[in-house]
């Protein structure tokens, strides 16, 4: 959305229905990450290791100082060396890099803890702050993000008012063209931008976030706010809110989803350091590494929709048996992320193993395309255009013909049959569609 | 002649906040304080014509903090219009997550959010070590992560930091301000707990994505229910939740409410002059239901209403009492002068700007945040209105925390009426609540063995129905207002506890709490707004909660139609 090199993934993926395979038959590489340094693999080693070193010379005062940094940070927060060699694992295969990169991850972590940072609230609900200062996964993530390199962050620093501002100029001057922007809300336009003002001197939010993506070294847009717009911009939009790549001639790393999965946004910064630049996005501003599966591909509970199974009523006996939550308004078929993988809070749940249907949260519009969010997705006219729909495809198609779609993929599923099966229940269904009530399911 | 200065951005709260401060003429003393909310979303407005079912969800986006209070309340309302309880098992869960929560949210408050404006990060580089341990060991016999190694670590590690000049958060604070009034090995033990926390901190949110799904924004509390049931009837997810519980009280036993002691030891002249005490009204919907038909009576936090700090007398509380006003705020209303109970609460936002220099117009609007009242008083809600309240209803658990805290620090009930006191309160509640969760848990498990049903069935029907969920947030009374009419919200009307605390002068010219208690507040330096923040911050300021919106008849907004 917004950035102009948008339409090229789409095009790219006609001839190859995965985004992450490669498409250079010459070569072994299956990440595509790389391809964003070089085509050779050698190549690729020696660029990164080149800016690597670079980056270090800059923001280290010397070897003592860049090998002990880490000790310090993790000492401080009682954690030890072997928690960042098993978080850099980690972080190297969420990006899709190889093995041998691992070190590199280290290296990039360390130097991250030294780029200067900058951390702008715009109309949002501190979601996106918190989901770093609580839930932190990997641990690591935060402390690296939010407790050493941060200039500006209003939610954790320690200066308030004339003090807190002067911050924010001295880094953006300090470091032109070099700074981390990470922008947490949308960004309202009515009134003048006036919905929002930060500043003694009243600046609103709109002229503040212009400047200062002008000289960030990379713009990133955390949760579906500042990706999209969210909440603000849902209907009616009672003040004008955009997300962020409307506001800015700037390239913009989009990283929804309602709060942002910390893991994607630390995962991107990563590789920002790595290779100087944005990873590979999607037609709207993603990162692929992280946003190219359906979550219905990947949900542990498919087996069941493939079955015919389903929750029809909370609490019923197939939400004991964790059955498929689609009749329960799961947008899962809908919605590109990695939740199913990663998931939240320390691998620990995620919407659909608690008993709730995914509400789309990483798609543009969900507030008003994926809503009402429990109702089952037919009666709710949520329709799937094509059961093949890429992301790319699938974010032009959806909702601008609705109808008959989903029967295409049912063919594929137990919905059809249990359909015809019970033809009875589903007339019913037809008429709760105007009389709703969960009684009627039953 | 008086000075004026001005705090925007407020930080370390969650939403966007400046407070205009008065100085007199002499000395650095406050004479008026203003309070403004400078961010505007309209979430309410946003709710209308949506259905009931995803109210929820829509209203748990206010805020990323307390995420899941606007979550119950809202599904609280449409069960009130609807006339539905949840099943026992979901009660409970729902506790759990609540309680969960708002212990998170006050450790999170005392250590990251307030504790820089008690804590001089700087002081503690020279503290002795050894005496930081007799410290640790003053109010527990078991502190948390104390010893001589540790406190040593932390103290070459934050050298290290502060040579490399990489002080990130820490950078330009208010270090040496002779209003930081803790021993250097204070500040290190403090300190020590601040970094710990940060590991602490996620395991409340653990909990709550095993019964949430997620944390923040949780996704299982459904109208007439939770989703989480096949995590509640599974023994592995339980004793997940368990052993995590230990873990916060042992940090609340032997780092919070120690940690606590100390500051307040060394602070205490500041509660016995009263220094932030601000308004005498104190209010509590109630909150943590612990009866199935949800009697607030019986409520774990205490429902009532104090006036003039007459702990003697707690009122029953009367929801139609609640009016707001919008004399100060950039809204409009046909009769300014009057205020509108949030049942029939009219939105139209009319913003009128700031002075030429940037400055509030005090005289006339200033504030994106409405004035609620009751009884046309203003009050004060969170921890402090909620112990308080507890306290003077004879409840045992509160009445002996609060005397063992006074007890142990010297100082009379009135010390509570203070910045100092509201911060001892949400101690208080934390280790209260915190106390609770490991009950509340084996109870759900006992009761699930019996009894298996999570979700209440029930009918929308297609006449207007009108609910009404008054809970309580971390930060003081919540109130939902609902209306629905052929399954489809009408009118939304939120009050939260922010809104109460941080609202601009009434139609009386009432100041609202944070700006009342701001007077007499004294500044060391008229540059470093350093007690400022330590007043504002001990209401734990939440202002995406505090601004919204309603009216669907205004002009300006195009009626919503539904997808």
């Amino acid at each position: 959305m917004g950035n102009g090199k948008g339409k090229q993934p789409l095009k790219n993926k006609k001839d190859n229905s995965s985004p992450i395979l490669n498409k250079d038959s010459k070569s072994n590489l299956k990440w595509d990450p790389l391809r964003n340094i070089a085509d050779d693999p050698d190549e690729v080693l020696r660029k990164t290791d080149e800016r690597l070193d670079n980056l270090e010379k800059e923001y280290f005062n010397d070897e003592k100082d860049k090998s002990d940094n880490i000790g310090n940070i993790f000492g401080l927060h009682g954690l030890t060396r072997r928690d960042f060699i098993k978080w850099t694992s980690l972080v190297t295969s969420a990006l899709m890099l190889p093995y041998i990169f691992k070190p590199r991850v280290a290296r990039a972590a360390n130097i991250l803890t030294r780029t200067p940072f900058i951390w702008l609230e715009m109309s949002d609900c501190m979601g996106n702050t918190e989901a770093f200062l609580r839930t932190a996964h990997p641990t690591p993530a935060e402390i690296i993000l939010s407790y050493v390199s941060v200039n500006y962050m209003e939610s954790i620093m320690a200066p308030a008012g004339y003090q807190a501002e002067a911050r924010m100029v001295e880094t953006v001057k300090k470091y032109k063209g070099k700074y981390i922007l990470v922008v947490e809300g949308a960004i309202p336009m009515g009134l003048d931008g006036k919905y929002l003002t930060i500043g003694a001197k009243g600046k609103s939010g709109l002229k503040i976030t212009q400047e200062v993506s002008k000289n960030a070294g990379v713009i990133i847009a955390a949760g579906n706010c500042a990706s999209y717009g969210g909440i603000p911009a849902a209907n009616p939009n009672p003040t004008s809110a955009v997300g962020l790549s409307s506001v800015t001639d700037r390239k913009v790393i989009n990283i929804p989803a309602c709060p942002v999965n910390a893991v994607n946004l630390v995962g991107t910064l990563i590789e920002y350091v790595l290779i100087g630049k944005p990873p590979q996005l999607d037609s709207i501003g993603r990162p692929l590494w992280a946003y190219s599966e359906r979550l219905h591909d990947t949900c542990y509970r498919r087996a069941h929709f493939e079955a015919g199974e389903y929750v029809k009523n909370w609490g019923d006996d197939g939400a004991k048996k964790q059955y498929c939550l689609y009749m329960m308004g799961c947008k899962g078929p809908f919605t590109w992320n990695n939740c199913t993988v990663v998931e939240y809070n320390q691998d620990l749940s995620f919407p659909m193993r608690a008993g709730h249907g995914c509400i789309g949260c990483s798609q543009p519009k969900f507030w008003d395309r994926m809503t009402p969010f429990e109702e089952p997705n037919e009666s709710a006219k949520i329709t799937l255009p094509m059961v093949e729909a890429t992301a790319d495809e699938f974010g032009a198609a959806l909702f601008g013909a609705a109808g008959a779609g989903i029967a295409a993929h049912a063919i594929y599923t137990g919905v059809k049959k249990k359909r015809e099966k019970k033809k009875i229940s589903k007339n019913e269904k037809n008429n709760s569609e105007k009389d709703k009530s969960k009684d009627d399911k039953k | 002649m008086s000075r004026k200065i001005i705090v925007d951005p407020i930080t370390r709260i969650e939403g966007h906040l400046r407070i205009e401060a008065i100085l007199n003429g002499s000395g650095n003393e406050i004479t008026e304080a203003y309070s403004s909310s400078t961010l505007f979303r309209g979430i309410e407005l946003i709710l209308n014509g949506r259905a009931p079912e995803d109210a929820g969800l829509f209203a748990q986006r206010i805020c990323g903090v307390c995420t899941y209070s606007h979550y119950e309340a809202a599904t609280w309302a449409v069960e009130n219009a609807l006339g539905i309880h949840p099943p026992k098992n979901a009660r409970i869960a729902r506790n759990i997550l609540k309680g969960t929560q708002m212990v998170q949210d006050h450790l999170i408050h005392f250590y990251q959010l307030a504790g820089l404006d008690w804590v001089d990060i700087v002081s503690a580089l020279s503290a002795n070590p050894k005496k930081t341990m007799d410290l640790a060991y003053a109010y527990t016999k078991t502190p948390y992560n104390a010893s001589l190694a540790r406190f040593e670590e932390v103290k070459t590690r934050l050298n290290a930091f502060v040579k490399s000049g990489q002080l990130g958060p820490f950078a330009g604070g208010y270090w040496g301000n002779p209003s930081y009034k803790l021993p250097p090995e204070g500040n290190l033990l403090i300190a020590s707990h601040y970094l710990d926390n940060l590991n602490i901190l996620r395991i409340p949110a653990q909990i709550i994505a095993i019964l949430g799904s997620k944390d923040p924004h949780p996704q299982t509390c459904v109208v007439g229910g939770i989703s989480s049931i096949a995590d509640m009837i599974n023994p592995h997810r339980m004793d997940d939740i368990l052993f995590r519980m230990n873990k916060i009280t042992d940090f609340v036993n032997n780092a919070y409410i120690p940690d606590l002691l100390t500051a307040a030891q060394f602070y205490k002249d500041e509660a016995l002059q009263g220094i932030g005490g601000g308004l005498k009204n104190y209010l509590s919907y109630g909150a943590f239901p612990q009866t199935d038909d949800e009697n607030p009576e019986h409520d774990y936090l205490a429902r009532g209403v104090i006036f003039d700090r007459d702990i003697g007398n707690v009122m029953d509380l009367d929801e139609k009492k609640i009016t707001e006003f919008v004399t100060h705020s950039w809204y409009k209303y046909p009769n300014e002068k009057t205020g509108l109970n949030p049942s029939v609460g009219v939105t139209a936002p009319n913003y009128t700007g700031l002075n030429k220099n940037g400055s509030l117009k005090e005289d006339e609007k200033y504030s994106w945040v409405k004035s609620p009242r009751y009884e046309n008083r203003a009050v004060e809600v969170g921890p402090l209105a909620r112990t308080l309240i507890a306290y003077a209803k004879g409840n045992e658990k509160i009445k002996t925390l609060v005397d063992y805290v006074l007890k142990t620090s010297g100082l009379p009930v009135t010390a509570l009426f203070s910045t100092l006191g509201r911060t001892a309160a949400r101690g208080i509640e934390a280790k209260y609540l915190a106390d609770a969760l490991e009950p509340w848990t084996i109870e759900l498990m006992k009761n699930v063995a019996i009894d298996q049903s999570s979700w209440t069935n029930y009918d929308m029907p297609s006449k207007e129905i009108i609910g009404i969920g008054l809970d309580e947030a971390p930060r003081g009374a919540l109130g939902h207002w609902v209306r629905i009419k052929n399954k489809r919200i009408t009118h939304y009307q939120i009050v939260v506890p922010t809104t109460w605390n941080a609202s601009p002068r009434d139609g009386f010219n009432n100041p609202g709490a944070y700006e009342a208690s701001l007077v007499g507040v004294k500044l060391a330096n008229a540059s470093e707004p350093l007690e400022i923040l330590r007043t504002v911050h001990s209401f734990d300021p939440c202002l995406a909660c505090a601004v919204h919106i309603i009216d669907p008849k205004t002009d300006e907004v195009k009626k919503f139609k539904i997808c």
